[in-house]
C-alpha cells in the first residue's frame, strides 16, 4: 500500500488493515506524521506533534499484535485531538495564553477510553481560544486555515480538528460542541462529525466552557468512523456526575438498520431564513438522495427558536464568565480582545435571566419533541445559511461587528445545544467556489443510532466524503 | 421598542464585579445583553410558576427512544 492509499483509509479501514497485518501501526504512524509535517505550514492545524512518543507507542502496538493481543477496535490508529483534553502529566494550552498552571493530574475520560481501544495520540490541535469562537481565528497561536483553500475559515472552535481531518493529517480528532464547535468546522472543512446528546459522553478532563451545554464528540471522514469513536467514548462515568447512566447502544450494528420508511423533516421556519441559494440547492439535493434510499421527506413546522437561541447564549455567556471570573479580574490583558469581550458579556446577564434560561430549557425540549419528533424521525437542516467567508472577512477582533458575526455564524447550530439533542453533521457537496457545505441531522435525545443509520446510508450513495483537498 | 442598556451602567456593573472593561468590550456587552434579554422576554413571561431547571433532565430522559 502506498502512502496516499494509507492516508485515504478511514479509521475503520485502517484499524482493519492493522488488525489483518496488511499494514503495521508504525507504518501508519510514520505516514500520518509525514503528512502532518507537510501540511502544518499551510494550515497551522497542530499546536504540538509528539513524533518520538507516537512512534514508540506505535512500536508497542505492533509488538502487542505480534503477541496476539489486540487492544481494541482502534488498535494502532493515529489520532490528534483538540488541545483541551487533559493528558496526565501534560498541560493543555486551551488555545490561549492563560492555561493550567500545572500538569493534568489525570487523563480525560474520552482520551482514556480511546487509549483502551488502542488509538494512539500523536499530537494536539489548534482551537479557538478557550473554545470560545466559531470561526477558527486564534490571536495567540495563529489562525487555523481551511484545507480546501487556506484563505478561508475553518470554523471553530474545533478548528484544527476540522482542517486536519480534511487534510488527511489525522484519521480522526476529538472536538467539543457548546454552540456548534464540532458541526461548524465539519461543515466548512468537509468532514463528518457528531455532537452527541448532552450527557452522553463524559466531560471529565475536558476543559469546561459552559457546563450546561458542553458536549464531547469526534470529527472524522465518515459517519461509520464517528459511530465507532462515539461507541468508544460514550457511556456513564463516575468522574462526571452529569453523565447519563443508560448503556451505550451498538452504534455499528445500528448503522445496518434499514432506513427505508424513516421520515425526515425539512423545517418550514428559521433554518432557511436568508439562506444562500447555492446552499439551499445543496440541501435540496441531499434530501433527494435521502428519498432515493427510501426515506420520506416532509415539511415540518418549528416552534419559535429565536427565544431559545437567546436563552442558550445567556447560559453559555454566564457560565463562561463565572468560570473565567478570576482570570478576567487579574489577567484580562492576556485574553484576545474578542474572547475578553465575549466573556465580559456574561457578567451583564442578570441571575434571574440565567435561571429563566435554564427553567425554559425543559419546556423547550418538550415542545420541540412534540412539534417535530411526533411527526418525523430526524430534522434535516443546513449548518450555516451563508457561504464560507475568508479569514480576513471575519477578522473582527473585539470590535463593534463582533456580536452580529457570532450570532450569524452560530444561529443554526445553537438551538440543538440548548435542546441537548444529538446532531450528525455530514458532507452535502461543494459550492462553485470549491468549498465544502455540510448538512445537519437532528435526532431525538439519545437516538444517535438513527442518525448514524441515515448518515451511513447517505454516504453509501455519495462520494463527497471521499474527496480530498489538494495541498 | 426596548431601550438599549446604558453604556455607563454596563461599565459600572462590570466594575462592581472587579472587571475593568475596555470601551470596545463594554459596548459589545451592552449590545449583547440588550439583544438577548429582548429576544427571550416573551418566552420567559410564559414560564409556569413551577418550572425549574431540573425539568430539563426529565425531558431529556422522557423523550429518549
Amino acid at each position: 500500500m502506498n502512502d496516499t492509499a494509507i492516508l485515504e483509509l478511514s479509521c475503520t479501514a485502517l484499524a482493519g488493515a492493522i488488525r489483518d497485518r496488511q499494514l503495521s501501526a508504525v507504518k501508519a504512524m510514520e505516514t500520518v506524521l509525514a503528512r502532518a509535517q507537510t501540511v502544518q505550514p499551510k494550515l497551522n492545524a497542530f499546536l504540538r506533534i509528539d513524533t518520538d512518543l507516537a512512534l514508540d507507542a506505535a512500536r508497542l502496538a505492533d509488538k502487542d499484535l505480534a503477541r496476539g493481543h489486540l487492544r481494541g477496535p482502534l488498535h494502532g490508529v493515529p489520532m490528534a485531538h483538540k488541545d483541551m483534553y487533559y493528558r496526565k502529566g501534560l498541560a493543555s494550552s486551551y488555545g490561549g495564553k492563560i492555561g493550567p498552571t500545572r500538569p493534568a493530574p489525570a487523563t480525560a475520560t474520552a482520551l482514556a477510553r480511546l487509549d483502551v481501544a488502542g488509538a494512539i495520540q500523536f499530537g494536539v490541535l489548534n482551537m479557538a481560544e478557550f473554545a470560545f469562537g466559531p470561526t477558527g481565528h486564534n490571536y495567540h497561536y495563529g489562525h487555523c486555515r481551511n484545507a480546501w483553500n487556506p484563505d478561508y475559515i475553518t470554523g471553530g472552535s474545533s478548528s484544527g480538528s476540522g482542517t486536519a481531518v480534511a487534510a488527511r493529517a489525522t484519521y480522526a480528532a476529538l472536538g467539543s460542541d457548546t454552540g456548534g464547535s464540532i458541526r461548524l468546522p465539519a461543515t466548512f472543512c468537509g468532514t463528518s462529525g457528531i455532537k452527541p446528546t448532552y450527557a452522553r459522553v463524559s466531560r471529565a478532563g475536558a476543559m469546561p466552557l459552559s457546563f450546561s451545554m458542553d458536549t464531547v464528540g469526534p470529527l472524522a471522514r465518515t459517519v461509520e468512523d464517528c459511530a465507532l469513536i462515539l461507541a468508544t467514548i460514550a457511556g456513564p462515568d463516575a468522574r462526571d456526575p452529569t453523565s447519563d447512566p443508560r448503556p451505550v447502544p451498538d452504534y455499528l450494528s445500528a448503522m445496518a438498520r434499514p432506513v427505508a420508511g424513516l421520515t425526515i423533516g425539512r423545517p418550514r421556519q428559521y433554518f432557511y431564513d436568508a439562506c444562500d441559494p447555492e446552499i439551499a440547492a445543496l440541501m435540496d439535493a441531499s434530501l433527494e438522495s435521502f428519498r432515493s434510499i427510501g426515506a420520506k421527506v416532509v415539511d415540518v413546522d418549528l416552534p419559535d427558536l429565536e427565544a431559545w437561541n437567546a436563552a442558550c447564549a445567556m447560559i453559555i455567556s454566564a457560565e463562561a464568565a463565572a468560570l473565567h471570573g478570576n482570570w478576567l479580574r487579574t489577567r484580562a490583558q492576556d485574553y484576545s480582545a474578542q474572547v475578553r469581550a465575549r466573556l465580559e458579556q456574561g457578567l451583564a446577564i442578570p441571575a434571574t435571566a440565567y435561571l429563566d434560561s435554564l427553567r425554559l430549557r425543559g419546556v423547550a425540549l418538550e415542545e420541540f419533541c412534540r412539534s417535530v419528533f411526533s411527526k418525523v424521525d430526524v430534522l434535516h437542516a443546513p449548518v450555516v445559511a451563508f457561504q464560507t467567508p475568508t479569514i480576513a472577512q471575519t477578522d473582527v477582533g473585539g470590535g463593534p461587528k463582533l456580536s452580529a458575526l457570532m450570532a450569524q455564524v452560530t444561529r443554526l447550530t445553537r438551538p440543538a445545544n440548548y435542546l441537548g439533542v444529538p446532531v450528525l453533521s455530514l458532507q452535502a457537496g461543494f459550492t462553485r467556489a470549491g468549498l465544502p457545505v455540510g448538512m445537519q441531522l437532528l435526532g431525538r435525545p439519545f437516538d444517535e443510532a438513527t442518525l448514524f443509520a441515515l448518515g451511513n446510508a447517505y454516504q453509501s450513495t455519495s462520494d463527497f466524503h471521499r474527496l480530498a483537498p489538494t495541498l | 421598542m426596548t431601550k438599549p442598556i446604558n453604556l455607563d451602567l454596563t461599565v459600572a456593573l462590570l466594575g462592581a464585579q472587579g472587571v475593568v472593561s475596555t470601551p470596545e468590550s463594554a459596548e459589545a456587552t451592552a449590545r449583547f445583553a440588550t439583544l438577548v434579554l429582548k429576544n427571550s422576554a416573551q418566552a420567559f413571561a410564559q414560564l409556569a410558576f413551577e418550572d425549574e431547571p431540573s425539568g430539563y433532565t426529565a425531558a431529556l430522559r422522557k423523550n429518549a427512544p
